[in-house]
């Protein structure tokens, strides 16, 4: 009941309530430009549709949608059909036994990052991070102090950031596969510093951003 | 083309990604084995020899363990029975010469532990003794006709399922063998499916018993093979069953010998029985992208005729 019915309910209410607080600024764009919305809407039903800013969801928006999702959907079927084994880890095929651990053992792909966080430490301090690493992200809107509301490549040292904060957690989830073993321990643990020490001085970083 | 040049990047980040936890991480995990190919370059060649003497010497020497079906010569013993004095049944010989490299069966008949990789199971502190005796005291050019006259009976045309049970299936089970609920391939053979629970029961104990005995044989019960083609690489099945000491060092499991031909009907057995859908996708699958291209074409055409108008 929960999982089945309960669940799909409340994502299906947030994304309600998603698709509704994008109405209150107004969506934004790959720019940053500020548009007076209105205008261009105007613009846009009195017939000047090449000189306006926006577009109409129905069907500017949804025929480019519909062309991208062809595309994808022509590669996904194509591993579907010829490549069916490409997102099945082949340890899953192996029938469990409780006599014998796999010499590695590791998570889904997309867990990987915050694995490798745990993994570096010793236990207590490992699952301290760890339980960092979970919760974290959640914070970025309170810990991002800048005064402006503005993609990452118009606000100066955040930017950096953010690119240092991507590479890190690919490398964290490459750290997460591989045995650890040799140089891969000390990447890791870099890697997972890194991490944290990233989210430490996010609040300076962006605090010292000038209102633009 | 900025909305061009955010989809390269984040191609190009996913493509890493993908390549650090897969490729790349599985390559760290597991430990590289080069191919041979199965030439079994350490095994001395075999000259040509007199069919009519091998099969004299065949029914002199290994009939009295080994059924040669082909020939219409029963086994002398049923699987368990067999298991329990050998501790495994011996395999038919009627197919072996097409499915087993030459110079292997040569090596095999000669010194079986030594040939098989298998030596440090049997050494003489273990107290323990290859089941099949080497025929090292014999003469290499009447091994040399053995191994033409099994040459000569095996069918031009192995099943892979046939390769499979020489091969393989005396030690491994496949339990998702079969049409119907209840069949499956075990290590005495093809599991029916019974009328009465009674005679399920039945077989079911007979392979346990065999399989005690294989246990005690082996150290342990070799694994179900059933989906083992999702499980390893076909690169790692090529090496392993080529010579399983490489990746696995002190194995029981023993080098079977087979031929590149050999292999391949085993890898058909194992695909059809692990993957049993992969002729109905591939069957499919072109039609369906054919599908999916004129699909995105219209998707494209309909795109531009509604962007025309727009910036």
């Amino acid at each position: 009941m929960l999982h089945v019915l309960l669940m799909p309910l409340i994502i299906i209410a947030v994304i309600v309530m998603h698709f509704g607080t994008l109405r209150i600024p107004h969506v934004n764009n790959q720019e940053g430009e500020e548009i007076d919305f209105d205008k261009e809407a105007e613009k846009y039903l009195s017939g000047d549709t090449k000189n306006s800013k926006v577009i109409r969801f129905q069907w500017d928006f949804l025929a480019k949608d519909f062309m991208v999702m062809a595309f994808f959907l022509t590669f996904f079927f194509y591993l579907v059909f010829y490549h069916y084994e490409f997102a099945m880890d082949p340890v899953n095929f192996d029938p469990a036994d409780g006599l014998k651990t796999p010499p590695h053992i590791y998570p889904e792909w997309y867990f990987l990052w915050s694995y490798e966080i745990l993994r570096p430490f010793s236990k207590d301090v490992g699952l301290m991070a760890f339980g960092f690493a979970q919760v974290i992200f959640l914070l970025l809107p309170f810990l991002d102090r800048s005064p402006n509301a503005k993609p990452a490549h118009k606000r100066g040292l955040f930017q950096v950031w953010f690119w240092i904060m991507l590479i890190d957690m690919i490398v964290l989830s490459i750290m997460g596969k591989v045995p650890p073993e040799g140089v891969f321990n000390t990447i890791g643990l870099v890697a997972a510093l890194t991490f944290i020490g990233l989210w430490i001085i996010l609040p300076f970083i962006t605090m010292a951003e000038k209102k633009a | 083309m900025r909305e061009l040049k955010i989809l390269v990047i984040v191609i190009f980040f996913t493509l890493v990604t993908y390549w650090g936890v897969e490729p790349y991480a599985h390559s760290q995990m597991h430990k590289h084995v080069e191919s041979e190919n199965f030439e079994y370059k350490d095994l001395p060649k075999v000259e040509k020899g007199d069919i009519a003497k091998g099969k004299e010497l065949v029914m002199s020497n290994c009939t009295a363990c080994h059924s040669i079906k082909a020939e219409n010569m029963p086994a002398p013993m049923d699987p368990v029975t067999s298991s329990a004095s050998y501790g495994v049944n011996p395999p038919d010989l009627s197919n072996v010469g097409a499915i087993m490299d030459e110079k292997y069966l040569a090596a095999f008949i000669a010194d079986p532990a030594k040939a098989s990789n298998v030596a440090h199971k049997f050494t003489p502190e273990s107290g323990k003794v290859h089941p099949m005796p080497g025929y090292s005291w014999m003469p290499k050019e009447d091994i040399a006709s053995i191994v033409a006259y099994l040459k000569s009976i095996a069918p031009k045309e192995v099943t892979p399922k046939e390769a499979f049970v020489t091969a393989c299936g005396r030690c491994h089970a496949a339990r998702y063998d079969g049409k119907m609920l209840g069949e499956k391939w075990t290590q005495i053979g093809q599991k029916p499916k019974f009328k009465f629970d009674k005679d399920s029961l039945a077989f079911d104990i007979k392979v346990m018993e065999y399989q005690d005995n294989l246990k005690k044989y082996m150290g342990k019960l070799p694994p179900d093979l059933s989906i083992i083609i999702r499980a390893r690489s076909e690169h790692f099945l090529k090496t392993f069953i080529e010579n399983p000491q490489t990746q696995l060092p002190g194995t029981a499991m023993p080098r079977v010998g087979l031929s590149e031909e050999g292999f391949e009907k085993v890898m058909q057995y194992l695909e059809n029985i692990g993957d049993p859908s992969k002729p109905a996708r591939d069957a499919l699958g072109y039609k369906f992208l054919i599908y999916m291209a004129i699909f995105t074409l219209f998707a494209v055409l309909w795109k531009k005729s509604v962007w025309k108008k727009l910036h």
